[in-house]
């Protein structure tokens, strides 16, 4: 399965203190620190779009 | 990196998200463990006690705790932990913490955050699973059913709760009355009252994908959730189908294929209601929803739009596409879009160009390839007329509308090039808006859409979605557009 490398708490706070320092800052409500940047949307519908109908069995 | 390629190559996009969940774990037990003052409300015991299993957590091995939290719940649980946490010191919930707080019935940040934190426990019992070590909890972890066991196959199903000790000796240890539930890969035999069940994986060369509907039973998603409750035979009985479609983007996709093995986790399948068809949460990275009975092919499509959507998601953890307006560009429902009924917020509608455009690059694939039979030839062909169609109005409607920062205005002129080479290739490929309009039945059968037996035309239907929708008049140009290309 390729999914990447394993990633580790120890090795990530040694190696990525400064976002971590970021993050925690942010939850202190420091405002030069974004809490966090990425869009949040609980659903975003998707699939087949409504001007695809769909059919009624019976009109097979 | 080139904007396209940023778009569409960048497969390291699954494991930055990954990677920032963990740094997020370490930020919030930090903030727990120095500022007992944000938390002061909530029991010492309760925060003592993910502490502790924090600790634990974090001396796993990397493979397994790897495992577990790439679990698209791993990304729900954190990011909530990060704005209850703010919530705490009056940061305002947001959308999904509110539905959260309704959901469990917490009339306060604090309430839910603590709520939040005995749901670790779900992800502790899955690494004692994972790597065969024993964990036993303090204080019981009341789980809701059916749960998803992160990064395992295995459900814990039953009626409405269940009381874990802990796990021991392969097995997980319940109270009330005290059972031991035995774990393993040919799961429960039993089928009724509380037991572990194991969910289907479908593997695709390098792709392996659980498929699993208790991973979408959580407080908060926004997606109507009661089809979650199915045994899990509706996946098992569908599962040949997923494994075609898989075979189909491997095929027709290759490019997204590799991301699918490198990004996605589960896929949830539903039977067809009037509620929703597909859907993607923003919070579950690497699952989605699908609706089954479908024509293989047809589901494949839906899996490389529902894909995408995770894609873009990851993409925009590397920052901001829009500036800030008076306008709300995330849940603000402002503005006419070509794919639904309603009006969409203007995020939604980067969302749409965004996954339709691989959408029509795999139909243009299996058209060119020759071999559709009559039915999926037809919906093909629908597909190329229509899609290049919606994607120039959602650019139209981006460009009009959205204030975009610097690394949103790049990507969406990528996405506007491509749209332009869309139109140009349906045209080369002799696709014109009088193509017949395709249905798709309930059992998942192709039919042309029929009007006093006469064929609808994919032009016809786009001018009726514009006249019934764009409710603003919005692209009263593209309409005459479209008018005149149908008489032309």
């Amino acid at each position: 399965m390729d999914r990447g490398k394993a990633i580790s708490l120890r090795v990530l706070s040694l190696s990525h203190g400064d976002e971590i320092d970021m993050m925690q800052a942010a939850i202190h409500g420091n405002p030069d620190a974004p809490l966090w940047t990425a869009e949040m949307r609980p659903a975003t519908r998707g699939g087949k779009c409504l001007v695809t109908p769909t059919l009624s069995d019976s009109t097979d | 990196m080139s904007p396209r390629e940023l778009l569409w190559a960048d497969s390291e996009v699954y494991h930055r998200r990954l990677e920032k969940s963990g740094i997020a774990l370490i930020a919030v037990a930090r903030a727990l463990s120095s500022d007992r003052e944000l938390t002061s409300s909530i029991d010492e015991s309760l925060i003592n006690e993910f502490l502790r299993l924090y600790e634990w957590v974090a001396l796993a091995d990397p493979d397994h705790f790897t495992q577990v939290w790439r679990d698209p719940g791993a990304y729900f649980w954190i990011r909530r932990a990060v704005h209850f946490l703010a919530s705490c010191r009056g940061e305002p919930l947001g959308t999904v913490e509110r539905e959260y707080c309704t959901e469990i019935g917490a009339s306060s940040p604090r309430e839910a955050l603590a709520h939040h934190l005995r749901e670790f426990k779900q992800f502790a019992l899955a690494l004692g699973i994972v790597s065969g070590k024993d964990v036993t909890f303090s204080e019981p972890y009341e789980a809701k059913l059916p749960l998803a066991i992160p990064g395992t196959p295995f459900v814990l199903i039953g009626d409405t709760r269940a009381t874990i000790a802990g796990f021991s000796n392969g097995a997980i240890e319940v109270l009330n009355p005290r059972r031991i539930l035995p774990v393993s890969n040919t799961g429960s035999t039993a089928s009724s009252g509380l037991r572990v069940e194991v969910c289907p994986t479908v593997k695709c060369d390098n792709v392996s994908v659980f498929l699993n509907p208790a991973t979408f039973h959580i407080p908060g998603i926004g997606i109507p959730n009661r089809w979650t409750q199915l045994p899990l035979a509706f996946q098992f009985e569908h599962a040949g189908l997923v494994a075609d479609a898989l075979s189909a983007i491997r095929r027709f996709q290759p490019w997204t294929f590799s991301h699918l093995a490198a990004g996605l986790q589960t896929i949830a399948l539903k039977p067809y209601d009037q509620i929703l068809v597909n859907v993607t949460a923003s919070e579950l990275p690497g699952a989605f929803v699908c609706t089954v009975p479908s024509d293989p092919y047809v589901l494949a499509s839906s899996f490389i739009h529902e894909f995408h959507h995770n894609t873009l998601f990851g993409i925009e953890e590397r920052g901001r596409f829009f500036e800030a307006s008076d306008q709300d560009e995330i849940e603000g429902e402002n503005h006419y879009s070509p794919w639904v009924e309603t009006l969409r917020p203007l995020h939604g509608i980067l969302h749409a160009v965004y996954v339709f455009i691989p959408v029509f690059r795999y139909w243009s694939a299996t058209a060119r390839e020759g071999s559709l039979g009559e039915a999926r030839l037809a919906f093909a062909r629908e597909q190329l007329a229509q899609i290049p169609a919606q994607l120039q109005i959602g650019v139209n409607q981006l460009r009009r509308h959205a204030r975009f920062t610097p690394f949103g205005a790049m990507l969406v002129d990528a996405l506007a090039a491509e749209a332009k080479e869309a139109q140009t290739e349906a045209r080369a490929m002799g696709i014109t808006l009088k193509t017949p309009v395709i249905g798709v039945t309930t059992s998942g059968a192709l039919r042309p859409l029929l009007r006093a037996g006469r064929q609808v035309t994919v032009g016809e239907i786009l001018l009726e979605h514009l006249e019934a929708s764009d409710v603003l008049g919005e692209c009263a140009a593209e309409k005459a557009t479209l008018a005149a290309e149908m008489n032309g």
